[in-house]
């Protein structure tokens, strides 16, 4: 519990960054995209400290504006997959068949077309790049993959002692189901909302890279734009920055607080592997 | 084993409603998405097809346009040329009910059909003369336009040469397609060739398709020639046809994009590209280097995956590492790192990017062992080994099988991921592999490719489903416990 102030330090410290980025981004008068072709790919300059994109855009501006779309996309799809997940994998993992049978039918249908492919085909529909639209697809896709994860989950904690322990005492299944399994099952759900993050971008950047780019500002842009190493190396550190600090560090800090056999003992580190 | 087989036999079901939704999801911004539709024609719906269109229906709209003169363009006039024969009991019934210079226009639009017919009168070219012919041959002939005498004189024809048993079947023109069509089977020896071959030549005639089998062809020539016919049938059937009862009902639903797509899968057809490729031949000349790409990157992560994962759940330097490295690969786009790596030559080329794809993916199911591991190593039976003198290496073995549950789990459900790291490599390092063609598809929207694989996929994802389902019962003691109560329950 000693390293719990660390952590949230990291974490308070890599959201703000985020939402200040965001919040300087709407302020920011030097994203009015300068489309002619003599601007695009310009080196840094004092005018332009990452250079421009290949649309002639500022590639600052473009990662500024870049990280308000961006933290809206991975909240939106995060909150999503979480619904969908729930949704999906609750009564598969801990009621009957019905719910088994219907996450089955849920995952055959979302690994009918991958991804990738499932996105650039909304995005070719007219009105199709939209933000929301991006995050419903890939929510959906990744709330089944959670709602697997979670099912899987309980049905391994149902057949537990405890579990039996306290359907024995008289405790209801919701009861069960919140009280004691709900703070078990945290741990895998925040590595996978992690990803889901992380799966958000890299989808963005595949989707640009194969030719179905948006008409946003996004990280994805820059990232996938290889005539223009400093932007796309910026932003990669600021994905870095967004998953690995606001995202990682938070579900580790999550993780430790909400699971209670790690809170009991964290056999972790050289220590334990000498004992 | 009862609930894996059970599953499979779900995944009937399933495909029918996925590729429903799937032909949906990739549908809506084509028209002629089920099939190819004749200039001038109306796109069919996507699914449901409220007032399917027999010969009936199609032969009265034209006829109605000819006599409103709206047929500026000829559209009304080619239709009823097209339906011929088959069109004349609709057609033919209602000059009565028309005014003179709406019969006139009628009767010399239907001028080519007499002459397909063998009519040699000038009569079909002249306006009042033209209404006069068809209704004296209406007036002769209505009693030959019946199954009975069609089906008779088709088996004449099948039976022998004469200028009179073929000119029997030509006056009827495209009435007689169904006979006709039912007349090439069977085609099983030499002797069946000639009757093929007499019979393609009228369906040649009356059709315009020139398919016709050679009096010296051989069997196996004259089969297939056979065959593009009966293809041909099933896929104009009812514009020579009349649709009662139970037919109507079935139009209903095979008269429109999704009807024709399914029909087309029933019969082994899975379409052809916009580039006039048919999809298989170029599924069966890309499949080998994706899959073997798929099975290197899926299998590669996985296996570096449990490995990695269980080591950084007993070492924190390691997880922190681990953690980082995925994270840092995760923000690089795969990409890059594809075409940094890549070698010169082609198989080193896929090399590269199946191995790319296995590290990315490795590092990133190593996140879930690690936390599952790490939950699994202090319970009660791991650590009263571990008092009792296991290794470490010892007690990470003991926690696995009930650790695995996660990983396992996600290797059914890994595919879809794996196949969109894959197009991306694919495209990155110019591979020839589906996902270039797929990616070329979406741009297109060619549905015909995109049908055939996203069946492709949800066909494969479903059994690896039912593959994950089945290990992860045997992995896990409590999940096979668990299926085990909810049978018994059920």
């Amino acid at each position: 519990m000693s390293r719990l102030p660390r952590f949230a330090g990291w974490a308070a410290a890599s959201v703000l960054l985020v939402v200040a980025c965001a919040a300087i981004a709407a302020s920011f008068g030097r994203f009015a995209a300068e489309e002619a072709e003599a601007a695009r790919h310009l080196a840094p300059s004092a005018e332009h400290w990452l250079g421009t994109d290949g649309r002639g855009r500022d590639a600052l501006a473009v990662l500024l504006h870049g990280s308000r779309s961006m933290a809206l996309l991975v909240w939106t799809t995060v909150l999503v997959s979480l619904v969908v997940g729930a949704a999906l994998g609750g009564p598969a993992g801990w009621g009957g068949t019905l719910g088994d049978a219907l996450l089955a039918r849920a995952v055959e249908l979302s690994s009918t077309l991958p991804t990738l492919i499932m996105l650039a085909v909304v995005r070719t529909w007219e009105g199709g790049d939209t933000l929301l639209a991006f995050a419903l697809v890939l929510g959906l896709s990744r709330g089944v993959e959670l709602g697997r994860l979670l099912r899987a989950e309980l049905l391994a904690l149902r057949s537990t002692d405890w579990v039996l322990a306290a359907r024995a005492l008289g405790a209801s299944p919701s009861r069960i189901l919140v009280r004691h399994v709900g703070a078990h099952v945290l741990s895998p759900l925040w590595v996978s909302v992690v990803l889901t993050a992380v799966h958000v971008v890299a989808l963005e950047t595949a989707l640009t890279f194969t030719g179905f780019e948006s008409d946003r500002p996004t990280w994805g842009t820059l990232l996938g734009d290889e005539a223009a190493p400093r932007a796309a190396a910026s932003a990669a550190l600021a994905l870095a920055i967004a998953t690995l600090g606001a995202l990682y560090v938070l579900g580790r800090l999550l993780e430790a607080r909400l699971d209670p056999r790690r809170r009991r003992r964290v056999p972790h580190g050289r220590g334990w592997a000498r004992r | 084993m009862a609930r894996s087989l059970r599953r499979i036999l779900w995944i009937v079901p399933t495909l029918v409603v996925v590729s429903g939704l799937l032909f949906w999801f990739i549908s809506p911004r084509t028209s002629a998405a089920g099939g190819e539709v004749r200039p001038g024609a109306e796109p069919a719906p996507l699914f449901f097809q409220p007032s399917p269109r027999s010969v009936r229906e199609r032969a009265e709209g034209a006829v109605h346009r000819l006599a409103a003169g709206a047929d500026a363009d000829g559209r009304a006039a080619a239709e009823l040329v097209r339906l011929g024969g088959a069109a004349l009991p609709h057609v033919l019934p209602l000059f009565d009910t028309l005014g003179p210079e709406a019969r006139s226009r009628v009767a010399l639009a239907l001028a080519p059909v007499g002459r397909r017919m063998g009519t040699r009168s000038d009569e079909l070219d002249d306006p009042s003369g033209a209404v006069v012919f068809w209704m004296r041959f209406w007036q002769d002939r209505a009693i030959d336009f019946r199954p009975q005498i069609v089906k008779r004189a088709v088996r004449r024809l099948a039976a022998g040469t004469s200028a009179g048993r073929r000119e029997d079947v030509l006056v009827l023109d495209t009435y007689a397609l169904p006979e006709l069509i039912a007349g090439l089977e069977p085609l099983a020896s030499a002797a069946d060739v000639p009757r093929a071959a007499r019979l393609t030549d009228a369906l040649a005639h009356v059709s315009g398709v020139p398919w016709r089998v050679h009096p010296q062809a051989t069997v196996e020539q004259a089969a297939r020639i056979s065959r593009d016919w009966q293809r041909w049938w099933r896929e104009n059937r009812t514009d020579f046809d009349t649709l009662d009862g139970v037919d109507r009902v079935f139009a209903m639903l095979t008269q429109t994009q999704y009807g024709r797509w399914a029909e087309s899968v029933v019969y082994g057809k899975l379409g052809t590209l916009q580039s006039g490729e048919p999809v298989l031949v170029v599924a069966k000349q890309r499949a080998p280097l994706t899959l073997w790409l798929v099975t290197v990157a899926w299998l590669g992560c996985l296996l570096s995956g449990i490995g990695i994962g269980l080591w950084s759940s007993v070492q924190a330097v390691t997880d922190r590492l681990l953690a980082t490295a995925a994270l840092a690969l995760a923000a690089t786009p795969l990409s890059w790192l594809a075409i940094e790596a890549a070698p010169a030559s082609a198989s080193g080329r896929a090399l590269t990017g199946g191995l790319v794809m296995a590290l990315v993916g490795g590092l990133l199911v190593a996140r879930y062992q690690a936390a599952a591991s790490r939950r699994e190593l202090p319970s009660e039976h791991v650590q009263l080994r571990r008092a009792f003198g296991a290794t470490p290496l010892r007690a990470i073995a003991l926690s696995f099988r009930n650790a695995s549950a996660v990983v396992v789990s996600l290797a059914g459900r890994e595919l879809p991921t794996v196949l969109s790291a894959t197009i991306v490599v694919e495209h990155a390092l110019g591979l020839p592999g589906l996902g270039t063609v797929t990616l070329v598809a979406v741009a297109g929207g060619d549905v015909a490719w995109l049908m055939a694989f996203g069946l492709a996929c949800a066909t494969l994802g479903a059994l690896l489903q039912v593959l994950s389902d089945a290990m992860l019962g045997l992995v896990h003691p409590a999940v096979a416990r668990a299926f085990l109560e909810r049978e018994v329950r059920s």
